[in-house]
C-alpha cells in the first residue's frame, strides 16, 4: 500500500518531471560532448563513456528522490500519513525507500536509448549494457540510502539536502584521501570510494562482486542508520 | 522489591536495558555484521567477464587441428595448491593423444603467465576454475593471442566437478622466416654490417618460437636466397633494397610468399628505390609520412619535447585488432585527438598509426602515466597491411619494437602475435578477442537527428507524459 502510494506520489508532480526532464536533457548534451565527440570510437569505448557520464548525472538523482519522498511529506504535514500507518516501521521505511528506488530505475531506463543504439548500431555487448547498468542501479541504491538517511532527519530540507551531498562528496573523495594517507591505510580508504574504486569495473562491463557487495554494503547501512534513529526518536518522544 | 526507572516499576532481578543501549547494541551488531560481509566480499571478490571469456572460448574452438610436431604444454591454473587438478589435465591430456612432450604447472599470477607467455613454451593450456582479477583475466587474453596454441578451460563447480578440455594447435606448418636487413653504407659489397647483425639477433632472441625457423639472408635478396622462405622479414631496410631485390620481392609475394618490412625511421628514405616501389603499389600513405617525414617528425617532436603522446584509438587494420580491442578492454578512455592520421591507403591496404614512444592511454587527461593506465606498444609508427598477389606485404614504420628488450613491454607482443597471426594464416587472426564492436560512424544527417532525440525528444517526452498524466489525474 504504502509502496504505491509513494510510488504513485512520483507521478502526480510537476516538479519530478521537470527535474526528470532537466536530467534526461543534460544526459543528452553530456552524450554528445563528451561521449560522442567529432571522431568514431569503438562501441565498447562508447559505452563506457556514456556509463561514465550517466553515472555522475545518476548521483543527483537520488537525492532529490530522497527529499520528494522523506523530506517533503514532511513539510507538508503527509509525514503523519506515514508515521500512524498500521504498519510495522520498518517495513514502511523499506516500503518507501524501494518506491524510490524503482523510480529511479524508471529514470535510468529512460536513458536507455544511447545503449541500444550502440547495441544495434555499432555491435556493442549487451552483458556490457546489463553488467554497468546494475552498477548504476548499485550506485544509486547507496546513494539513496545515504540521503534517505539525512532526510529522514528532522531537518530542514536544504540541511538534510547539504548533508547528503557532503557525505556523497567525502565518499567519492576518498579516493584522494587515500593518496594522502600512509601505505597502511591506503587500501581502507581508496575501498570506500564509492565511485573510482568500485564504478570502474561496472563501467568497463566487469561484474565484480566485491563492488557489488560493497554497494550494497553501503546500502544496508544507511538504512539500517535510519531505521534506527527514526526508532530511537519515538523512544524518546 | 523494586525500583524505579523512567516512572516506572521494575522488578529486582529483572535485566534492565535502556533503548539507548538497546539501540547503540543493535546499531554495532548491524555495523559489525556489514563490516564482516563487506570485507568477505572484497576478500573473495570475483570479478566476471563472461562475455570476452565465451567469446574467446568460442574462437578457440574453430581453429584448425593439432599439429604433428610435439609441444610443451604449461597449464596454467589459478589454485596453484590444488594438484587434483593438474593430474587430470595431465591424463586428459595423454588420453586425447596430442603428442605433448612435456607438461609443466603453473599458477595464474600476472608474472607467472607473463613467464609463460614470452618464455619457451610453445603451447599454454588454461585452466581456470574461478579468474580472481582483471590483472589475471588481462593476461589470459594475452595468452590466448600471443601464443601458439590452445585453450583448455574446465567448467568446475567445486574442486572435484568434471571438467572438459580442449586443445587446439594453430599452427600447423613451420615457417621459415629469412631475415634480411639494411645493406647500408656497404650495399656494394654484399655482406651484412654489425647494425644489421645486431638486429637480426634481437629480434631472433624476440621471436624465440619453437615453430618457426629463422634464418639470417646475408646476400642480395634473389631468387636463390628467397628460395625455400616462407617470409622474409626485413629490418631496417630502405634506400639499401635495390630495384632488382624489389621486384623479385614482388615475385615472391605474387607466388605466395610473405614480407614483412620494418623501417628504421631515422633513416630517409626520399627518391630511394622503395620509395618509387611503395608508390607504385599505390601505398601512397605510407611514401608520405616516411618519405616526407613531415607527420612522422611531428610525432617524434611531440614524444621529445612532451615525453609522450596520448593515443586516441588504434587504427583499423587486421593487424591490429586484437590490440584495438585489448585497448578498449583494458583502458576504455582515450582522451585526447590522434596526433598522426594517414591521409590516404590504396586499394585493399588497411592502415593502422599509433604515433607511440613511451605512449600510454591517458585515462584520466592529467597528462601522466598512472598506475592503472596501459602502456601501448613502443617504437610503432605506422602499420600498413597489403594483400599482394597471393602473398602478403606488410610494413611497419619502425623496427625498434621488435628488440628484445622491448618485444615484452607494452603491448608490443601482442602486435607481434597479431602481425604473425596476419602472415602465416588469416583465420588466426580471428583467434584473439572478437572484434565484434565496431566504430560508430554516423552521417551528419543521422547526428542531428540524434541530438534532436537526445536533447529535445527525450526531454519533451517526459514534460508531454507528466502533462497528460497530471491532467488526466485532475479531471479523474
Amino acid at each position: 500500500m504504502i509502496f504505491f502510494v509513494t510510488l504513485k506520489s512520483f507521478f502526480r508532480s510537476w516538479s519530478v518531471y521537470l527535474s526528470s526532464a532537466s536530467l534526461l536533457l543534460l544526459l543528452g548534451i553530456a552524450t554528445h560532448t563528451h561521449v560522442l565527440g567529432e571522431r568514431p570510437k569503438l562501441a565498447t569505448v562508447l559505452m563506457s563513456d556514456f556509463l561514465y557520464v550517466c553515472s555522475v548525472l545518476s548521483m543527483i538523482a537520488p537525492i532529490l528522490i530522497a527529499i520528494k519522498v522523506f523530506a517533503e511529506p514532511r513539510m507538508d504535514g503527509r509525514d503523519v500519513w506515514y508515521e500512524t500507518a498500521p504498519q510495522n516501521k520498518s517495513s514502511i521505511l523499506l516500503q518507501r525507500f524501494l518506491a524510490g528506488l524503482v523510480f529511479y530505475s524508471f529514470l535510468l531506463l529512460l536513458s536507455c536509448y544511447f545503449p541500444l543504439y550502440l547495441l544495434f548500431a555499432a555491435g556493442a555487448s549487451w552483458t556490457h549494457l546489463l553488467v554497468g547498468y546494475v552498477g548504476l542501479l548499485s550506485l544509486g541504491a547507496s546513494i539513496l540510502a545515504v540521503s534517505t538517511f539525512f532526510c529522514s532527519l528532522r531537518f530542514p530540507v536544504w540541511v538534510s539536502a547539504l548533508l547528503s551531498i557532503v557525505t556523497l562528496a567525502l565518499l567519492l573523495l576518498m579516493w584522494k584521501f587515500s593518496q594522502w594517507t600512509s601505505s597502511s591505510w591506503q587500501g581502507f580508504f581508496a575501498y570506500f570510494s564509492l565511485h573510482d574504486q568500485h564504478f570502474d569495473a561496472f563501467r568497463r562491463g566487469l561484474f565484480k562482486t566485491g563492488s557489488f557487495f560493497f554497494y550494497m554494503g553501503v546500502t544496508v547501512f544507511f538504512l539500517l542508520s535510519t531505521h534506527l534513529s527514526q526508532k530511537n526518536r519515538r523512544e524518546l518522544l | 522489591m523494586g525500583r524505579l526507572v523512567n516512572g516506572e516499576l521494575k522488578k529486582s532481578g529483572d535485566l534492565f536495558v535502556s533503548h539507548r543501549y538497546k539501540a547503540c547494541l543493535s546499531f554495532t551488531a548491524g555495523v559489525a555484521a556489514i563490516a564482516a560481509l563487506m570485507y568477505l566480499t572484497q576478500v573473495y571478490s570475483v570479478t566476471f567477464d563472461a562475455d570476452s571469456l565465451r567469446r574467446n572460448i568460442a574462437s578457440a574452438d574453430t581453429l584448425a587441428a593439432v599439429s604433428a610436431n610435439p609441444f610443451e604444454l604449461s597449464v596454467v591454473h589459478n589454485i596453484s595448491r590444488s594438484h587434483a587438478h593438474y593430474h587430470r589435465i595431465s591424463d586428459y591430456l595423454k588420453s586425447t593423444g596430442l603428442p605433448v612432450s612435456h607438461i609443466s604447472s603453473t599458477g595464474l599470477g600476472a608474472k607467472s603467465l607473463e613467464k609463460v607467455a614470452f618464455g619457451e613454451q610453445a603451447l599454454v593450456a588454461l585452466i581456470s576454475g574461478r579468474l580472481k582479477d582483471t590483472d589475471g583475466l588481462a593476461q589470459i587474453r594475452r595468452l590466448f593471442i600471443g601464443n601458439d596454441v590452445l585453450l583448455a578451460r574446465q567448467r568446475l563447480r567445486r574442486f572435484d566437478a568434471a571438467f572438459r578440455l580442449r586443445v587446439k594447435q594453430f599452427l600447423s606448418t613451420k615457417p621459415t622466416i629469412g631475415f634480411s636487413g639494411a645493406h647500408g653504407e656497404h650495399a656494394w659489397t654484399g655482406e651484412k654490417t654489425d647494425t644489421d647483425l645486431r638486429r637480426y639477433e634481437y629480434v631472433k632472441e624476440s621471436l624465440r618460437s619453437s615453430y618457426m625457423a629463422l634464418v639470417s639472408v646475408s646476400k642480395y635478396l634473389d631468387q636463390k636466397t628467397l628460395h625455400g622462405l616462407d617470409a622474409v622479414i626485413s629490418l631496417g631496410a630502405q634506400k639499401g633494397l635495390f630495384a632488382h631485390e624489389l621486384a623479385e620481392l614482388e615475385r615472391f609475394m605474387h607466388q605466395g610468399g610473405k614480407w614483412f618490412l620494418c623501417m628504421d625511421s631515422a633513416q630517409a628514405m626520399a627518391g630511394s628505390p622503395l620509395a618509387k616501389w611503395l608508390a607504385q603499389q599505390e601505398i601512397e600513405s605510407m611514401q608520405y609520412p616516411v618519405a616526407n617525414e613531415s607527420d612522422y617528425l611531428s610525432l617524434s617532436r611531440s614524444v621529445r619535447d612532451r615525453g609522450f603522446v596520448m593515443v586516441q584509438d588504434y587504427g583499423s587494420s587486421p593487424v591490429t585488432n586484437v590490440l584495438r580491442r585489448q585497448a578498449a578492454l583494458s583502458a576504455s578512455v582515450f582522451s585526447s585527438p590522434s596526433l598522426f592520421k594517414p591521409k590516404k591507403s590504396g586499394p585493399k591496404a588497411s592502415i593502422a598509426a599509433i604515433p607511440s614512444k613511451d605512449s600510454f592511454a591517458d585515462k584520466n587527461g592529467n597528462y601522466s602515466k598512472d598506475g592503472t593506465e596501459s602502456f601501448v606498444p613502443k617504437d610503432f609508427g605506422v602499420l600498413l597491411s597489403k594483400n599482394i598477389g597471393k602473398g602478403k606485404f606488410l610494413l611497419s614504420g619502425d623496427c625498434a619494437w621488435m628488440q628484445d628488450f622491448l618485444m615484452g613491454s607494452s603491448g608490443n607482443r601482442l602486435l607481434w602475435a597479431g602481425v604473425e597471426s596476419w602472415l602465416f594464416n588469416p583465420d588466426i587472426v580471428s583467434f584473439g578477442p572478437e572484434t565484434k564492436d565496431q566504430y560508430l560512424v554516423r552521417s551528419t544527417k543521422q547526428a542531428k537527428s540524434f541530438l534532436w532525440l537526445t536533447t529535445v525528444l527525450v526531454p519533451l517526452c517526459v514534460l508531454w507524459l507528466g502533462f497528460f498524466n497530471l491532467v488526466w489525474f485532475r479531471k479523474s
